[in-house]
């Protein structure tokens, strides 16, 4: 650690590696030699990267601190500092402050199996325990790392992945979503929940570190617990809720806990005891049960529109889905672009529209999957049953091949 | 509230959390939700404190008509 903690260490980018197209890993070495030696950390911990003019982010530190002499860091280009860095080459030089945070303790953890459960961009936060634990192998008994992404173009870590697939000591499985395999895919295909329910690890001497999106979270929690897994034997890490490092700032703060300080790293026996906010099951969809037959609509553009004005009083009840509260006239987007009109001229609040039609729900979520087989619809708030489903999810944005394309954020 | 980007932040986040409110685990978490605490009562937070139950007795009835247990609670 640095005397001074809020002092970042000049760091000087020594190699850039593409994992997908918006997610990158640096290799950082210390510009002084003897910030080097002194420099240590432990699996779990953080660090803020900063690009000088721009800012800084915070992420875990990737690399494993059994490899000395640099650090690795992984990160998607998501905001304004994230996309300056995306920016670098190199050979450039950019901040670096830490470590901060406290640890996996992997000490408590000797003797026992490991099971690993990351999705699609937690793999780096985990990566440094991860390879921590495979540098000391012989302490620890079976490794099951388990991760999966949406695609296969999604997966970090192709060359670690494949590394990891070859050892006979580790046991790896990559699942992507359905839909997100290549013809050559040879892993699974499925959620990670599902994947994990498919392979039972034994729940036995086996510690489960956990990390993902939250709907991942969710729906992964019940199957470790059917697996037998304790609450105080299942870790993860809060890596996206800190700010300046140290619990200073303010915004790590769930209830007493400071994120930054007290963790990331939680068991869930802790994170059962924060304020609900962070609790992983929070939402739930709340639609009455009914006698009448259910009928869903998921979008509410045109075609959603049309349809929920015409099932006004026939008997159903209906529920709208949309991630937007209201109803959009997108013809009239270059209006309000080029400041002719107003968005509120183009918008239309859902509730208002169905201000005086019975047993019609309205609820803000997004669709995450459909389960054609047991006839349910799988959304951000948790799971609905349906009986008659009506997708409206419109077109998809294809810009693909075309080198200069940015939004007006600049990403 | 001194600049119009607050200002429209604060109502991003009052709309917001109604509809969270809607998807909300239980009855404390949507208390919670519901819960606008208005610091300061100048000019601003009087017509502001108006203007929120003016919209609690004739906009939210309709609009979420879900709510009927929660409304008309006041804390001074």
């Amino acid at each position: 650690m640095n005397d001074n903690i809020y002092k970042p260490y000049l760091m000087e980018i020594e190699n850039i590696v593409e994992e997908t197209p918006d997610v990158r890993t640096f290799r950082l070495r210390f510009k002084n030699p003897d910030e080097a030696e002194k420099f240590s950390f432990r699996a779990g911990q953080f660090g803020e990267y900063s690009v000088f003019g721009e800012g800084e982010s915070t992420f875990c530190v990737a690399s494993s601190p059994t490899r000395k002499g640099y650090i690795e860091c992984t990160f998607r280009k998501t905001g304004r500092v994230t996309n300056a860095l995306a920016h670098l080459e190199t050979g450039d030089t950019i901040g670096f402050r830490g470590p901060y945070g406290n640890t996996f303790p992997i000490e408590e953890w000797e003797g026992k199996n490991l099971l690993y459960i990351a999705g699609g961009i937690a793999l780096p936060p985990m990566r440094c325990v991860i390879w921590n634990t495979i540098d000391l192998r012989d302490k620890y008994k079976d490794i099951t790392i388990v991760y999966g992404a949406r695609t296969v173009a999604d997966l970090v870590y192709k060359q670690e992945l494949k590394e990891w697939e070859e050892r006979p000591d580790i046991r790896l499985i990559t699942t992507v979503d359905p839909g997100g395999q290549t013809p050559d895919w040879k892993g699974e295909t499925g959620f990670v929940p599902m994947v994990l329910e498919k392979i039972s690890p034994s729940s036995l001497n086996t510690v489960a570190i956990l990390c993902g999106p939250p709907v991942m979270i969710k729906f992964t929690l019940p199957v470790l617990k059917k697996l037998g897994f304790q609450d105080k034997d299942i870790y993860t890490t809060l890596e996206n809720r800190m700010k300046c490092g140290f619990g200073k700032c303010g915004r790590c703060n769930v209830g007493k806990v400071f994120v930054c300080k007290d963790g990331p790293v939680f068991n869930y026996e802790q994170i059962l005891t924060l304020p609900k906010s962070i609790n992983f099951t929070r939402l739930m969809i709340n639609i009455p049960k009914s006698d009448k037959k259910r009928i869903i609509i998921a979008g509410c553009g045109f075609a959603g529109l049309t349809l929920a004005k015409k099932l006004r009083n026939k008997g159903f009840q209906v529920v709208i889905l949309d991630k937007h509260n209201y109803h959009q006239f997108p013809p009239l987007f270059y209006q309000v672009a080029s400041a002719g009109l107003e968005e509120s001229s183009i918008l239309f609040p859902l509730r208002k529209i169905f201000q005086n039609y019975k047993d019609f729900h309205i609820r803000k979520v997004e669709i995450k999957s459909v389960n054609s087989v047991s006839s349910q619809l799988i959304t951000s708030a948790g799971t609905l049953n349906t009986i008659t489903l009506f997708l409206h999810m419109g077109p998809q944005i294809h810009i693909s091949g075309h080198l200069i394309c940015r939004n007006t954020r600049g990403e | 509230m001194k600049t119009i980007a607050e200002v429209l932040d604060l109502r991003n986040s009052l709309l917001m959390n109604f509809e969270n409110a809607m998807i909300a685990r239980d009855k404390e978490e949507q208390e919670l939700l519901l819960t606008v605490v208005i610091i300061g009562g100048g000019p601003s937070g009087v017509e502001i404190a108006g203007a929120l139950a003016e919209m609690n007795k004739y906009v939210l009835p309709k609009d979420y008509p879900e709510f009927k247990e929660i409304r008309q609670k006041y804390i001074s």
